[in-house]
């Protein structure tokens, strides 16, 4: 029961995170990609199977939000938290900032990547404006970080308090 | 979980490999057959499009509010401005019956154009910039009114755009000023083919490529030339305001501004089914 409870509340989060992407819609790609901060926390704070999942539906979600060919970014979204749910013990031992730095890194990679899917699939992307919208994700990581964390010990979520 | 602290890792590496050719999958089939795509529509329109509404909802509050506060000396004026207009319309309809005759005589002629603009539909523009980074406007009607992808968007001045993804309640606009807006165009003084391409930076359009000896000059109406069956035929996109002559290149270039601003419209109209 506690384990649904838990999911319904990861949604909602989700749902938040769409909420703010949409907002931020008319910047386009220099907004910080609010859905996959989320589910980076997650992946980190509570780590299982079914975040890989969650990866998959949320990268489609934001595909069909920024009208990009759909899958492009669940493909990226469920690498990386592949890779965040294999790292998720080192992360939690870092400072909030190594944990932006990480995350900038990654999400960095993650951009270049999705760069040269487009340039595979034949379409053109605003590049600086994905640089740009790494390192603000970044910045925003902190405060991420400090609300899901708030959030998860409001709703006594994952074993540790 | 007893052991899970010292577990090497929680994930399933076959797992990452199912939803990886699950994307893959996806990205192949959304290439493959881009105007069928029933998820996404299902999740725009259900998930989407209520939370866009409820996102956008704080600043239409806002834009009404100050809307209201107008002072009563700013409506007086309006009031004497539209009284002015009155008159002059009035003025104006006396020589509608003249016009009449002239109207049905030039039917006859122009019943080709007509083909094409007999079922035009009317539209409002809901949201700005929808498509990240790129000049994008949302409408609200969609496959419930019957658009289709590649469907002509004009205002009452001129060309705007046209329609790049089609939902069941909106669909999204894909504006001429966007960079990767290119409209088959001519001259309307003298029938020289051009390509029109838009800059996104000041909402200009400009011909990059024009040839040194064409005989372009400010203030030439540019109009669509319908081929490609991109646009219809014969709407206007704007006037010349700017012509860059390279003596050492081959091409000169020229700056167009679009007679219709997307900014000063609320409503679209949108052309039939048939080009």
């Amino acid at each position: 029961m506690r384990c649904e409870k838990g999911m319904l509340v990861i949604f909602l989060t989700i749902i938040l995170g769409l909420f703010l992407s949409l907002i931020t819609l008319p910047v386009g790609y220099y907004a910080p990609e609010w859905i996959l901060l989320i589910i980076i926390y997650w992946a980190i704070a509570i780590p299982s199977n079914n975040k890989i999942f969650l990866a998959f539906i949320a990268g489609i979600i934001v595909d069909i939000v920024y009208g990009q060919v759909l899958g492009v970014s669940s493909f990226f979204y469920v690498l990386l938290i592949y890779i965040f749910l294999r790292l998720y013990n080192s992360l939690r031992y870092m400072t909030i900032a190594q944990q932006a730095v990480v995350v900038f890194f990654f999400i960095f990679i993650k951009q270049h990547l999705l760069v040269w899917a487009y340039y595979i699939i034949d379409r053109n992307i605003d590049y600086t404006a994905l640089l740009v919208g790494a390192i603000i994700s970044s910045i925003i990581w902190p405060l991420v970080y400090y609300v899901l964390r708030f959030v998860r010990r409001k709703f006594r979520m994952g074993g540790i308090v | 979980m007893s052991s899970s602290i010292f577990k090497k890792s929680v994930t399933n590496f076959y797992l990452l490999l199912f939803f990886l050719s699950l994307s893959v999958t996806s990205i192949v089939l959304d290439i493959k057959h881009s105007n069928s795509n029933y998820i996404r529509i299902v999740i725009n329109d259900f998930l989407i499009n209520p939370i866009q509404y409820l996102a956008s909802t704080p600043s239409t509050f806002f834009s009404k509010f100050m809307e209201e506060k107008k002072t009563i000396e700013k409506l007086k004026l309006e009031i004497e401005i539209l009284q002015k207009q009155n008159t002059a319309m009035k003025i104006n309809l006396q020589r509608i019956d003249v016009l009449e005759n002239e109207v049905s005589r030039l039917r006859g002629i122009k019943n080709n154009i007509d083909k094409n603009l007999k079922n035009i539909k009317i539209a409002q523009i809901t949201q700005k910039g929808v498509i990240p980074n790129k000049k994008s406007v949302q409408i609200n009607v969609g496959s419930d009114y019957n658009i289709k992808q590649g469907q002509t968007v004009m205002g009452i001045n001129g060309l705007l755009g046209q329609i790049v993804e089609v939902n069941v309640y909106s669909s999204k606009v894909l504006l001429i000023t966007d960079n990767d807006s290119n409209v088959p165009a001519k001259i309307a003084r003298t029938g020289q083919q051009i390509i029109i391409k838009g800059r996104s930076q000041d909402n200009m359009l400009e011909v990059s490529f024009l040839p040194n000896d064409s005989e372009i000059k400010n203030g030439d109406l540019i109009v669509t030339s319908g081929q490609a069956n991109r646009f219809i035929s014969s709407l206007k996109i704007g006037r010349v305001v700017e012509v860059i002559r390279n003596e050492g290149e081959r091409f000169s270039q020229a700056i167009i501004e679009p007679l219709e601003n997307v900014d000063n419209i609320s409503e679209v109209v949108i052309s039939g089914d048939e080009m």
